[in-house]
């Protein structure tokens, strides 16, 4: 039997190696929590939990951690996950040998035609896949990708049988370059047709029946991916996505594929920066409210002015967040610039019809502004220098992939250019501007992460070196996110906003004084959400707003002066809100999202009130009586329920139609006698005499993709109410009035309107073409107003333009060179013009007709801009662009204003505009 | 940033809607009242339309009234009103057409003294100040007009006149070298001390004259007027400056109807422009000469007839006649000799050419 022994020797042999292959690859499950290990501990560890052997050379490990854990999975499940983002590479070999090594991979075999193939043997270099290149970097994330993609993940306990039912997934989706978060993302399965998108933290929780998935993940900007998934009870998936680089040779569609068909949402506008950066702008800064401006259904008065209207509403009831803080003048320099850093913002979102019930406080919409993340893997910054502004940001880890850190800061030497002007009244003249990012993330463990964000920006002007003016925000926030288990979490979420001004003039002695005014706001609020099952979400939580207002102070400054000290007495408010709402998918047809929020409003003490004869028009001379509150006294309370309701139906799958109804409710007001907000503005809340404003909206929107899903378009309509809206009566006096209720009105207004849009956000030409057509009506119905303006009817609001035309269009014309254009028309503003002269005080005056029944002539404008890339190489140093642009290319003379004069005793009409010429501008950017 | 504005002519606007204008104030004292009517005029009609053959009476409470007389059409005078400092009056108007319009009713107020008016120069120019104290029951609000006097010459100075075809010396008070011209303030000059703690007006710009002005070409003399006013008439006049004067910048004012203190009773609905007070008058009157000034580069209106051929001829004693002898004539002589005249084109040799008059008014000093 030796024959036989040696065969069966050898048969067992083979057995038995091909046995110890099949454990070693397939069967053997390794269990244990890795994270925190260095390299070593972490070999370690694999040994003693089996009986693989590793090889390495210690010294290229010596920065490595590992953060992973690992519940019964193959050592090539726990080394790919290990070694993700690294660029390490193990191989196996049949002997349970390991080989680590970093840059190459060693080939455990010989190729299968190594003995056809002549002298190799000594070439050793051929053993090794070089991965330095680019192209090689390329296609080795790509190897990865579909090694991921193709892998099958076994989420949760794994049983024999897949129990009938749901379970639910949850996980982050980031970048796998930089671990940034990915908002927005879209995850979602075919059969049944059900998806999620991903929060502010890239956190998705996705309750799907259980057994085998495809998971298609989508985002913007991002490479399409898909899991596949065996999904047995609830559990973890963290979805890494790489970044989109447009390619010559392939284009890739991506979209965010459906969402605006499939979403629940309606009139919701989201961009990311790179969509921000390449709408074309002046003085070559992105400019985060710019391109927002671009955006159906938003308009602006003017040029320079701060702030924007959405459907009709004022630029006061539009609550602006920025990571969470509300910001109360966004604007730098007269309004030219928006006091956002676009090198630290993530994404914009804008939320104009259906306004998640989580937000209030405003009638008109919600900007939510997102910065970035600070780099998770390694230090990077960026920065860029323009003809006017300079900036740089800088990130990185501060430990690695646990917290992160990015700092950015942007300043102005804009002097010159008031110096140049030749208006003998700016010569003289200074402005400046600054402002800071903060923002520290910390993941404390897989259930808990903390935000640390904060922000401060500063504007000061002076006009012919007399009086100075300088306003101010700040904002500080403190963030805690804590996941309760897969389905459910919470947010906890602490700040203090506040905005100030002042304007003060030293340059006589006797008169010399300081104008200040401020707003403080501390807030608190707790966020959950709950997917309860696949077919609802239920999102709750509470928040309150404590305000205290300086309405104005006056003071003396100086010794000499005489000025009388005056303060306005101080506003204290609490704002206080708690909300629930339910995303219903009632079948694959219709879905619902049913929101309420309950708002109480507090006036508080200390504040003297006054009460006024009742039915007669409110002056100084009306005023009955006094009453005196105490500390934190309730002097007054509003409240009310506010309803978020929208329903989908899905007509197809690249259709839908959605509906929704909302009210909002506001408390604070901007008293603003301007047709522009200007920097001195001054806030006030609603008191017994100033009811707070309320609005309801009704909109209707047909949503159809095209050319699978590259081509979005959208029309929506919509009709809005407002109630307590103010405004002002003639020669109303705003600043340092001690009863302001004497000077304002109240009015009602209707806004409707149309909004068409046609977007294509992927391929070498991207870009979309929106029209609206909008109207804003006010009626100033106060019937104890005393006066009344064009006799009770209804007039247009100041920025009421009712055609609007936008098109933004960006051509790659390959990987370095890319074109954008952006063209605007809109209707001009309406005026109030002169009907008639006459002669008082020495001089012809001229005599207004009713408010705003003419229009300034209608506004056009083009822009242009190029952005040209350095090479891309992903190894070099330092990443650089220049973006050379022209604003209004045309040069034409955009008239912001229409005014009537009297010089020397005659009148004259003047049209004022503020870009009228063509402006260019040439922008330096690196990145490093 | 490059703002720049242009002349703008709206769409033709004909709504004229012919409201009544009252323009001006009633002085308590010596000092005349004046009024002028008028109705308002569509844009782009040039001359004022005067409302003639009102009635105007000043009404105090007990009954009494002292009546207004048109001097000249639309203007309404009354040479002294003795108004009492503690009484109540109104302004009762009565048009040709029926109509009649009345005020609410006002006090006459006493106005604190003019201090000083000083002066300063800078870039811009010369800028003038009025000082001023009053006492704490006085009236907190101010309102100013002024007129400004200022002595320019001319090119070539005229030392003969030719007369009948006889070259005679000028007299000194036919000179046509030297001339006066005057000019009254068009913006609305007001001021208040009410949020000082004191009645003190300190530095209060009431004028400007730009840098290079003619105005202190030689001698520039400016003569305030002061008003005290009620804080109504103040934030009237606010206004009304607010609407025509304050505009062009990035965050205008929304134009506003103004509310004065004239109503129609025959109709209320009619709105009546202008606001009526009454108060004293406190004056001064300073002077600024060209050699306190200094640098003043004035841009000479006549520097041309230096250079330009043809503005200073040599004619013979037979083409006088024709150049300077018949009326209307266009040359003016400023020397002759040996029958050859020196003659300038009347522009360069003749300061009333250039709007003024030849004889200083009676307040100057040279």
């Amino acid at each position: 039997m030796p024959k036989f022994c040696r065969y069966c020797l050898l048969l067992c042999f083979v057995l038995a190696v091909g046995f110890v292959e099949v454990s070693a690859q397939d069967k053997k499950l390794i269990s244990g929590d890795f994270r925190g290990m260095n390299f070593e501990q972490f070999i370690h560890a694999l040994e003693s939990k089996s009986n693989y052997h590793f090889y390495y050379n210690i010294s290229q490990f010596d920065s490595f951690t590992v953060n992973i854990s690992a519940t019964n999975k193959t050592l090539n499940a726990i080394l790919d996950e290990a070694f993700l983002h690294s660029d390490f590479h193990y191989s196996i070999d049949q002997q349970n040998n390991v080989f680590v090594i970093r840059r190459f991979k060693i080939e455990t075999s010989l190729p299968t035609d190594f003995f056809a193939r002549k002298k190799l043997t000594n070439d050793s270099s051929k053993n090794f896949v070089l991965s330095d290149n680019s192209d090689e970097q390329e296609k080795q994330n790509e190897k990865i990708k579909s090694a991921l993609e193709n892998r099958l993940f076994e989420i949760g306990v794994k049983s024999n049988t897949i129990k009938p039912g749901s379970a639910t997934l949850a996980g982050y989706v980031r970048d796998l370059k930089t671990g940034e978060a990915i908002i927005g993302a879209a995850i979602y399965i075919d059969n049944p047709p059900i998806g999620v998108t991903t929060d502010q933290f890239g956190y998705y929780s996705f309750t799907l029946p259980r057994g085998r998935h495809s998971l298609k993940i989508t985002s913007v900007g991002m490479k399409e991916t898909k899991r596949q998934i065996i999904l047995y009870t609830d559990g973890k998936l963290n979805i890494d996505l790489q970044e989109f680089v447009a390619s010559l040779k392939v284009v890739t569609v991506i979209s965010e594929k459906n969402s605006n068909v499939k979403g629940l949402q309606m009139g919701v506008e989201r961009m990311n920066i790179k969509t921000i950066k390449q709408v074309p702008v002046v003085f070559g800064e992105a400019d985060v409210l710019r391109a927002v401006l671009a955006l159906p259904g938003v308009t602006s008065v003017g040029e320079a002015s701060t702030g924007f209207n959405v459907r009709g509403g004022s630029a006061d009831q539009n609550l602006i967040l920025f990571n969470d803080a509300t910001i109360y003048n966004p604007s730098h320099f007269f309004g030219f610039f928006s006091a956002f850093n676009p090198d630290v913002v993530k994404d914009v979102e804008l939320y104009k019809s259906s306004i998640p019930e989580k937000y209030g406080g405003r009638l008109a919409s919600v900007l939510d502004v997102t910065t970035r993340d600070g780099n998770k893997k390694k230090f990077s910054g960026a920065g860029g220098v323009g003809p006017l502004t300079a900036r740089l940001t800088l990130e990185g880890p501060l430990v690695k992939d646990k917290t992160t850190f990015i700092i950015g800061g942007r300043t102005t030497y804009s002097d010159w250019l008031l110096k140049t002007l030749p208006n003998k009244d700016y010569s003289n003249s200074g402005a400046s501007f600054y402002d800071a990012n903060v923002r520290i993330s910390h993941e404390i463990n897989a259930k808990n992460n903390l935000y640390l964000t904060g922000y401060i920006s500063n504007d000061q002007f002076k006009l012919n070196n007399d009086t100075l003016y300088r306003y101010r925000n700040k904002n500080a926030n403190i963030k805690w996110r804590h996941s309760f288990n897969n389905k459910f979490y919470g947010i906890f979420t602490a700040g203090y906003d506040g905005y100030e001004y002042s304007v003060s003039s030293t340059a006589n002695p006797v008169n010399a004084y300081k104008l200040a005014f401020d707003i403080n706001q501390t807030n608190a609020r707790l966020d959950f959400a709950y997917a309860a099952s696949a077919s609802h979400t239920i999102d709750f939580g509470v928040n309150s707003i404590y305000y205290q207002l300086h309405p104005g102070s006056f003071t003396p400054v100086g010794d000499k002066s005489l000025v009388v000290p005056d303060h306005v007495q101080a506003e204290q408010g609490l704002e206080s809100a708690a909300y629930l709402g339910d995303k219903w998918t009632i079948s694959s047809k219709f879905s619902l999202n049913a929101g309420i929020r309950y708002s109480l409003f507090n006036y508080l003490g200390a504040h003297d009130v006054y009460s006024y004869v009742p039915g007669q028009p409110r002056t100084e001379n009306t005023i009955v009586d006094t009453t005196s509150y105490a500390k934190n006294k309730n002097i007054k309370s509003y409240q009310g329920p506010e309803y978020r309701i929208a329903l989908r139906y899905s007509i197809s799958d690249n259709a839908s139609l959605k509906l929704s109804y909302n009210t909002l409710r506001q408390y604070i007001h901007l008293l603003s006698n301007t047709t522009t907000i200007s920097p001195t503005d001054i806030w006030k809340l609603s008191d017994p005499n100033i009811k707070p404003q309320t609005g309801e909206q009704y909109s209707l929107g047909y949503y159809q993709n095209f050319k699978s899903n590259t081509i979005e378009t959208s029309i929506e309509v919509y009709y809005k109410t407002m109630l307590n809206y103010l405004d002002y009566k003639s020669g109303a006096t705003l600043i340092m009035n001690h009863h302001i209720e004497t000077d304002v009105l109240t009015t009602r207004g209707k806004a409707y309107g149309v909004e068409v849009m046609i977007k294509k956000l992927s391929g070498k030409l991207n870009g979309w073409v929106s029209y609206t057509y909008s109207r804003t009506l006010l009626q100033q119905d106060d019937p104890i107003a005393g006066e009344t303006i064009n006799k009770g009817d209804y007039y247009p609001a100041n920025f009421d333009k009712p055609h609007n035309v936008n098109f933004i269009g960006n051509y790659k014309i390959n990987h370095r060179f890319s074109i954008s254009l952006n063209l605007v028309y809109s209707t001009g503003r309406p005026i109030t013009l002169p009907i008639a002269i006459y002669d008082l005080g020495g001089s012809q005056r001229v005599y207004y007709s009713d408010r705003n029944q003419y229009r300034i002539p209608d506004y056009f404008r083009t822009d242009l801009s190029m952005n040209i890339e350095g090479n891309h190489k992903i190894k070099k140093l330092k990443h650089s662009s220049w973006t050379i642009g022209v604003y209004n290319l045309t040069a034409r003379k955009n008239p912001y204003s229409i005014y009537f004069t009297e010089e020397n005793g005659v009148i004259k009409g003047y049209k004022l505009s503020i870009f009228g010429t063509a402006i260019p501008s040439i922008t330096y950017n690196f990145k490093f | 940033m490059a703002s720049c504005k242009q002349l703008y002519n709206p769409p033709e606007i004909r709504q004229n809607p012919g409201f009544l204008v009252v323009d001006g104030a009633l002085h308590v004292g010596a000092d005349s009242s004046v009024i002028l009517l008028s109705r308002t005029r569509n844009l782009d009609s040039l001359s004022s339309v005067p409302e003639s053959q009102a009635k105007i009476l000043v009404m105090d409470q007990s009954g009494q009234s002292y009546p207004l007389t048109e001097q000249s059409i639309g203007r309404y005078v009354c040479s002294s009103l003795n108004l009492n400092y503690n009484a109540l009056y109104q302004l009762k108007i009565n048009t040709i057409d029926g109509r009649e319009y009345l005020s609410d009713t006002f006090h006459a107020i006493q106005t604190p003294p003019i201090d000083s008016i000083v002066w300063r120069q800078d870039s811009v120019g010369v800028s003038i100040y009025v000082n001023a104290t009053g006492t704490q029951n006085d009236s907190r609000y101010y309102r100013w007009d002024y007129v400004e006097t200022w002595k320019y010459q001319t090119a070539f100075q005229s030392l003969y006149e030719y007369v009948n075809g006889q070259v005679v010396y000028r007299a000194p008070d036919n000179q046509i070298y030297f001339c006066w011209k005057d000019f009254a303030s068009t913006d609305i000059v007001i001021g208040s001390t009410s949020k000082l703690s004191a009645n003190v007006l300190s530095k209060k710009l009431v004028a400007v004259v730009p840098a290079g002005s003619e105005k202190i070409s030689i001698k520039y003399s400016i003569n305030l007027k002061q008003y005290g006013i009620s804080k109504e008439a103040y934030e009237y006049w606010q206004n009304v400056k607010k609407n025509t004067e304050q505009l062009g910048t990035l965050f205008d004012a929304q134009p506003s109807q103004l509310t004065g203190n004239i109503h129609c009773t025959t109709n209320e609905a009619e709105p009546v422009i202008g606001f009526i007070s009454a108060s004293t008058v406190q004056q001064k009157r300073i002077f600024i000469s060209n050699k306190e000034v200094n640098p003043w580069y004035y841009q000479r209106y006549y520097n041309d007839c230096y250079y330009t051929f043809g503005d200073r001829i040599l004619i013979t004693q037979d083409q006088a006649e024709e150049y300077i002898g018949k009326p209307g004539h266009l040359w003016v002589l400023i020397a002759e000799r040996g029958g050859v005249y020196d003659i300038v084109q009347l522009f360069c040799g003749d300061c009333r050419e250039h709007g003024g008059v030849n004889k200083p008014p009676a307040f100057w000093q040279n």
